[in-house]
């Protein structure tokens, strides 16, 4: 099984800005093309370790992160479950 | 009849040159080359394979080598080349030119190149290969922000090729993280063996 969590922005600036901030803070980041099941604008988002979504939302609540929407992904069988978090 | 060529402290893709040209003049016989560097060893392994000669490799201690590669006339038309790890998923070849995607900010490029090779990693058919020149071989090193995706791409199959001039002239040489080292003989291979060649930069 494959759990990971979606950050998406409201531009490639703030996610640019965001994959700075979490490196910053020594989490793990990996820049891809929004899911097509999360929005189909052509926009890219940053998929982050599900352990580390706790410390994301936290970010946010501090004011250190700005993102648009936190979703959790989880793969099962090929399966792919979405849930928006954020 | 064995020719023997001394292609100690050539660089890059001479050996080979000199290699193939004897090869090609012969109908029947061997090439000894004798070379001083690993990766001048492995593109003359490479060369016998792609022509889908029998070759033996000497080691004379100090980082010295000589390959042999037979040619006997039977042999080329009993046994098509040998192509190593073909895929037979997909028959594109990749071109990865800079390690930033399209012209412009290079913040924005080098995030849109590592959204790609995520992109090429998760989607099917995979290329059959994957080559990587100029600053484009800076993703193929250590603490390239790609890594781990081309080594998906490479355990699943596809070929990850470096340029090894451009490796040698950014310094990066040793630092090579995924796939072999080349020469602008297989990248020229490559992208004529496709069957369709797409060009990233």
């Amino acid at each position: 099984m494959n759990e990971f969590g979606i950050i998406t922005f409201q531009s490639t600036h703030h996610a640019m800005r965001a994959e700075k901030v979490l490196t910053e803070e020594g989490i793990k980041t990996k820049t891809i093309p929004t899911p097509r099941d999360i929005t189909l604008s052509c926009g890219l988002a940053i998929r982050v370790a599900f352990e580390d979504l706790e410390t994301i939302m936290e970010l946010k609540r501090s004011g250190k992160l700005d993102y648009k929407e936190l979703h959790h992904l989880q793969t099962v069988d090929g399966k792919r479950a979405l849930r928006k978090l954020d | 009849m064995i020719r023997e060529i001394d292609a100690k402290g050539l660089a890059c893709p001479k050996p080979v040159i000199l290699t193939k040209k004897e090869l090609d003049a012969m109908e029947d016989g061997a090439v000894r080359t004798l070379v001083d560097n690993v990766t001048a060893r492995e593109n003359l392994s490479k060369l016998a394979g792609s022509m889908g000669l029998e070759f033996s490799v000497e080691d004379l201690g100090e980082d010295m080598f000589a390959v042999t590669i037979v040619k006997s006339g039977e042999v080329e038309e009993d046994k098509p080349p040998v192509k190593a790890h073909q895929n037979p998923d997909g028959g594109s070849v990749l071109v990865i030119q800079s390690d930033q995607m399209g012209k412009g900010d290079e913040e924005l490029g080098r995030l849109l190149m590592k959204s790609f090779i995520y992109t090429v990693n998760e989607t099917k058919p995979h290329p059959k290969a994957i080559l990587f020149y100029n600053s484009g071989v800076k993703l193929t090193v250590k603490d390239s922000p790609v890594l781990d995706d081309l080594q998906d791409l490479l355990d699943a199959g596809v070929e990850i090729i470096s340029c090894g001039t451009c490796l040698d002239f950014y310094n990066l040489k040793d630092n090579l993280a995924v796939g072999d080292i080349s020469n602008m003989y297989t990248i020229y291979e490559k992208m004529q063996s496709g069957t369709n060649t797409i060009t990233i930069g």
